[in-house]
This record gives structure tokens, C-alpha cells and sequence, in this order.
């Protein structure tokens, strides 16, 4: 085999070894090191992200479990009577209607006009009404309007008064949308009800529904099987 | 004072193999730091990765609890899409109120006859049709008007016909 002869004084030569030591040192540190390194970093984010996750997963779970849920079911259901997921304007007619009998007032004339069906927020129905009885059954309609299901907000109202009778003409604007369809992915944090938003919900609540909107379920009369002779 | 002087008798290559050999030593124990801290490193990493994937797992395990409740967080969402709605319904002014009514006919004392009262196109502002055989009556409701907080009244529409004053008030 043949030696390679590094042409250098002979004095430099033991200087090689520490020389060498040195260059894949640096080589090392600059390569393994600096990869090491990088991963380290990646790694720690991931655990910071995991560790923020995971505290975001347990206040959800707890205050989830919390929750009751026929409680949710209860408060939903008022939430959605006072603005329906469809636009009924059968469920308007009728609850007009009744408001109308309740308060003792006579509806002369009535329309409907879809408001804007692609808003993004509540989507409006525009109604029109006339009604004729004395003031106090006027008032009495105001006011059952502002305090029943679903939610409706007078737009313009105008009185003629005659002897007895006050033919009131109303605009009112009803409300409807439609329900979320998307959920947010598992670890998104809850956006929880604040104080307001439960003072709100008390007062739908205690917002009357229409008598003619409360159903009674029929029981079932005549033969158990009616295809039985 | 004699001063002495240090003589090296040993060869100069001596000296120079011994601070070779001292630079020996000094690159093995660079080595061996590095060697160390090269470990090190690599138990750090071995920690880090132990630790992530013991937080990937429990990440996991929480999503799944979560998920048994996705029931009640949906029952959440349309609470909630439903108070922020009902907010901003009633966030918008309503024409209807019956304080607002009841200050209007409270305007009128007994004599005068309200024909009609409306809200404008403009949505400011209400129109008040009246007539009255007493100028007392009249003088009383332009009297009341004024005890209101309005911004303005305005008496239009003002004549004397056979059945007494006509008169039409705009509010606003």
C-alpha cells in the first residue's frame, strides 16, 4: 500500500489530530447540532400547542358536564320560538290571530311580504295588519304583540279614531333564521353565555306563546287496530 | 542582588512535544465536552418526544370526553346564534310602545277629539289629527305639549270650521 506523503514541515505534522478533531467538531455542530436544534424547537411548539389544546379540552369538558341537559333542551326551545328556523307565516297568521282574540280586537285586513331571504342575520317578514277595537284593546294588542312568540318589532303604526273605535294599521316586522349547521372542530374554546345573554334568555322565556299555538295532543279513540274486525 | 538566570538545557523539540501533548489533551477533553453535551442534546430531544407524544395521547383522550358531549355543545350553539339575533332585534327602536302611546293620548284632554295619529314615512316624527269646540280644550293640549320633553311641535293645519277648531300636530 502506498503512503500519502502530505508535503508539510515536520514539525506541523502532529498537529493533524487535533486539527481533525476540531473540523468534525465544527462539521458536527453545524450539521447534527443545528438539525437537532430546529427539531428541538419544532418539537417544543408542537408541546406548547398540545399543552394549550389540552387546557382549552379540559374547561370545555368541565364546564360541558356541567350543564344539564334538559335544561339546554328547555332553553333552546325558547330561543327558537322566538325566532323560528323557517319562515312559517302560517305560525304568524296564528299567532296574530289569537293575539287579536285574546286582546279583544277585530283584524280587518292582513299581508305578508318576504323581507330579505339572504341576509345574514335575522331574515325579516314584513306584515301588515289592521285591527279595530276601543284604545284599551289596542294597547292591550301592543302589548301582547311585544311580550308573545315569535319575536316581532312594529315598524310603523298609525291610529284613526272614530267615536268608540281606534282602526289601528300596523307594519310590523317578524323574524326568522335558520339554524347553525356547522360546529366548530372539538378543542375550539366554548363561547360562553355572559350575564347579559342569560338576562336575555330569561326574558324570551317569559315571553307567552300564543294559545293558539299550544297543541294538545288528542288521545288515540276507537279500535286499538283499526284493520281488526 | 545576583539575579539568576533560567538556563533550558533540554533540546528544543522537547518543548515542543510537550505543548504538542498538552494540545492532545485539550482536543480530547473538547472532544469529550462535546461528546457530553452531544448526548445531552440527544436526551433533551428523547424528552421532548417522550413528553409530545404523552400530550398527543391525552389530547386525544380529551377530544373523545368532548365528544360526548357534542349534544349539549350543538343545544350551546343555537343558544347562543339565537340570543345574538334577539339582541339585535332589540337593539332596533320600536314604534309601538305603549309608554309612547299612552304620552300621546295623555296630550289630549276630555273636549278634544283625536282623529288620527300615525307615524311618518320618514320614520321621525309622529302626526297627530285632532279637532276641538273649546278653545280651552286647545289652549290645554298646546300647554301639555310644551311640559314634554319633544324636540318639536309643530301646530299645522290650524282653522275654525262649524264644529270647532281642526287641527293637526307634527311631533317630533
Amino acid at each position: 500500500m502506498k503512503n500519502i506523503n502530505i508535503n508539510l514541515p515536520r514539525k506541523y505534522k502532529p498537529l493533524l489530530f487535533p486539527l481533525g478533531v476540531i473540523v468534525v467538531i465544527l462539521a458536527s455542530t453545524f450539521t447534527v447540532g443545528m438539525t437537532a436544534f430546529d427539531k428541538l424547537q419544532e418539537v417544543r411548539s408542537k408541546i406548547n400547542n398540545f399543552e394549550q389544546s389540552n387546557r382549552n379540552l379540559e374547561e370545555k369538558r368541565d364546564y360541558l358536564a356541567t350543564l344539564s341537559q334538559d335544561e339546554l333542551s328547555k332553553q333552546s326551545e325558547v330561543a327558537t320560538s322566538a325566532i323560528p328556523a323557517e319562515e312559517s307565516t302560517m305560525l304568524l297568521l296564528a299567532s296574530l290571530k289569537s293575539l287579536a282574540n285574546s286582546s279583544n280586537v277585530s283584524v280587518s285586513d292582513f299581508n305578508l311580504a318576504p323581507g330579505d331571504r339572504k341576509a345574514s342575520s335575522a331574515r325579516p317578514i314584513k306584515i301588515g295588519v289592521s285591527i279595530s277595537g276601543s284604545l284599551t284593546s289596542t294597547l292591550s294588542f301592543i302589548d301582547s304583540l311585544k311580550s308573545s312568540y315569535p319575536l316581532m318589532r312594529i315598524s310603523k303604526l298609525g291610529f284613526t279614531v272614530s267615536q268608540n273605535n281606534v282602526r289601528s294599521d300596523f307594519s310590523i316586522d317578524s323574524y326568522w333564521s335558520p339554524l347553525p349547521t356547522t360546529i366548530s372542530s372539538t378543542d375550539t374554546p366554548l363561547q360562553n353565555l355572559r350575564s347579559s345573554d342569560q338576562q336575555l334568555l330569561t326574558r324570551l322565556g317569559e315571553l307567552k306563546k300564543p294559545a293558539s299555538l299550544t297543541y294538545t295532543v288528542l288521545q288515540p279513540q276507537g279500535r286499538e287496530n283499526p284493520f281488526s274486525y | 542582588m545576583v539575579q539568576k538566570k533560567r538556563i533550558n538545557l533540554l533540546p528544543k523539540d522537547v518543548e515542543y512535544s510537550e505543548k504538542l501533548r498538552f494540545l492532545k489533551k485539550t482536543s480530547f477533553l473538547v472532544l469529550g465536552v462535546y461528546l457530553f453535551l452531544l448526548f445531552a442534546l440527544l436526551g433533551v430531544t428523547f424528552y421532548f418526544f417522550q413528553t409530545e407524544s404523552k400530550l398527543a395521547s391525552m389530547n386525544e383522550s380529551l377530544k373523545q370526553e368532548v365528544d360526548q358531549y357534542r349534544n349539549k355543545e350543538g343545544l350551546l350553539l343555537t343558544i347562543a346564534d339565537r340570543v345574538g339575533l334577539s339582541k339585535s332585534i332589540y337593539g332596533l327602536s320600536n314604534t309601538g310602545s305603549i309608554e309612547m302611546v299612552n304620552d300621546i293620548m295623555s296630550l289630549f284632554p276630555s273636549g278634544v277629539e283625536v282623529a288620527s295619529v300615525g307615524s311618518k314615512q320618514s320614520g321621525s316624527g309622529i302626526v297627530v289629527a285632532g279637532r276641538t269646540s273649546s278653545s280651552t280644550a286647545l289652549k290645554e293640549t298646546l300647554d301639555r305639549i310644551k311640559g314634554k320633553q319633544f324636540n318639536e311641535a309643530w301646530l299645522q293645519n290650524f282653522s275654525l270650521g262649524e264644529e270647532g277648531y281642526n287641527f293637526s300636530l307634527d311631533i317630533r
